[in-house]
């Protein structure tokens, strides 16, 4: 295991001295390889703070060119970069924001046949997509490497996140067995904010060891009556993709 | 004898029902499903056919049902019957990212 440098225990100072975390707690983050679907909405959130928090190793995957649209809450991507791919505006920020790690931004899409290759020998998924057919492929892959798969997704100013530890949680198969039609969703930037945050929290909570993870809870924010809940959710014995664990 | 229960709806049921919360009325035996034709009664088509299948004339699989935060399939599904002060709420999922 990589030891922390000098460098290290200056920059990740103040999450070291967090009761539980400590030095053992960084050394761990460090040592870590977090892959992460899109570099959108949830994506821009999950990286800075995957980064931010010294995530050793972030392998980002996204197929998208940065619109205008996409400004209001992509906030890795700037004015400047408007046609550039988002793996690569991804990874000029990300580089900036953290030199110490190793950022991996791959321009491409996640498909069936390439997703257990990109995911490669990840500790953590993050769902940071903007479709069902994409995160089935991701929570396929995440249970069939056993790989913790922690799921965000937005809608407005409602958002929704979950961990799934393949084999102990519902999968996101059991919780949602169709997919919802395709539509373009309303989004304010703060909502995917605050959902990739708590994405964020659930990886470092996971790979330090520290807390209670959100699994086979449902976590809702709901923006508009700015309610907080948690659903209880439960395996189901025979889904067809986790059902075997 | 009559008792209060609260329906949440999010999303685009939310949308479409231009309600979040609703309290209802309801007599004793009430099933979920009592409460779902009460509702697409109560708020029309739209509703209505994000409810159910427009071909099985099934509630769609992908809507997540709970009670007081559990899943009524973990209930006995929508023949569960409502008691005094629960809380329904009605999920779509949502893909947005």
């Amino acid at each position: 295991m990589e030891a922390l440098t000098e460098n290290d225990l200056k920059r990740y100072n103040r999450q070291i001295i967090m009761p539980g975390f400590g030095e053992a707690g960084q050394r761990k983050l460090k040592n870590s390889k977090v892959f992460v679907a899109g570099a959108g909405g949830l994506g821009s959130p999950v990286s800075v703070y995957l980064a931010v928090a010294g995530i050793g190793h972030i392998k980002m995957v996204d197929h998208d060119v940065i619109e205008l649209s996409n400004l209001n809450r992509q906030i890795l991507h700037w004015d400047m970069n408007i046609g550039k791919k988002k793996a690569e505006s991804a990874h000029e920020k990300l580089s900036k924001i953290n030199p110490d790690i190793d950022i991996e931004a791959i321009y491409k899409t996640i498909s069936a046949d390439n997703v257990d290759e990109l995911v490669g020998n990840a500790d953590v998924i993050v769902d940071a997509m903007d479709n069902f057919p994409t995160r089935y492929i991701l929570n396929d892959s995440a249970i069939k490497k056993k790989i913790p798969f922690v799921h965000g997704a937005i809608w407005g100013m409602e958002g929704r996140a979950t961990t799934i530890i393949p084999g102990k949680t519902a999968c996101l198969r059991c919780i949602f067995p169709e997919a919802p039609k395709p539509e373009v969703f309303p989004v304010f930037g703060a909502a995917p904010g605050l959902i990739g945050c708590l994405q964020v929290i659930e990886v470092i909570k996971y790979l330090s060891g520290i807390g209670n993870l959100l699994t086979n809870k449902l976590l809702i924010f709901d923006g508009l009556t700015s309610e907080i809940s948690q659903m209880y959710l439960q395996r189901n014995a025979n889904c067809k993709y986790c059902g075997h664990l | 004898m009559t008792f209060q229960v609260k329906i949440k709806l999010f999303a685009t049921l939310r949308e479409i029902a231009g309600k979040s919360e609703i309290k209802i009325q309801v007599e004793q035996n009430t099933t979920v499903m009592d409460v779902i034709q009460q509702l697409s009664g109560q708020f029309g088509n739209k509703f209505r056919d994000h409810i159910f299948d427009k071909n099985t004339k099934q509630i769609n699989s992908y809507l997540l049902f709970l009670i007081n935060g559990e899943s009524v399939h973990a209930k006995e599904n929508f023949k569960t019957e409502l008691k005094p002060g629960d809380t329904l709420a009605i999920l779509p999922p949502v893909g947005g990212g």
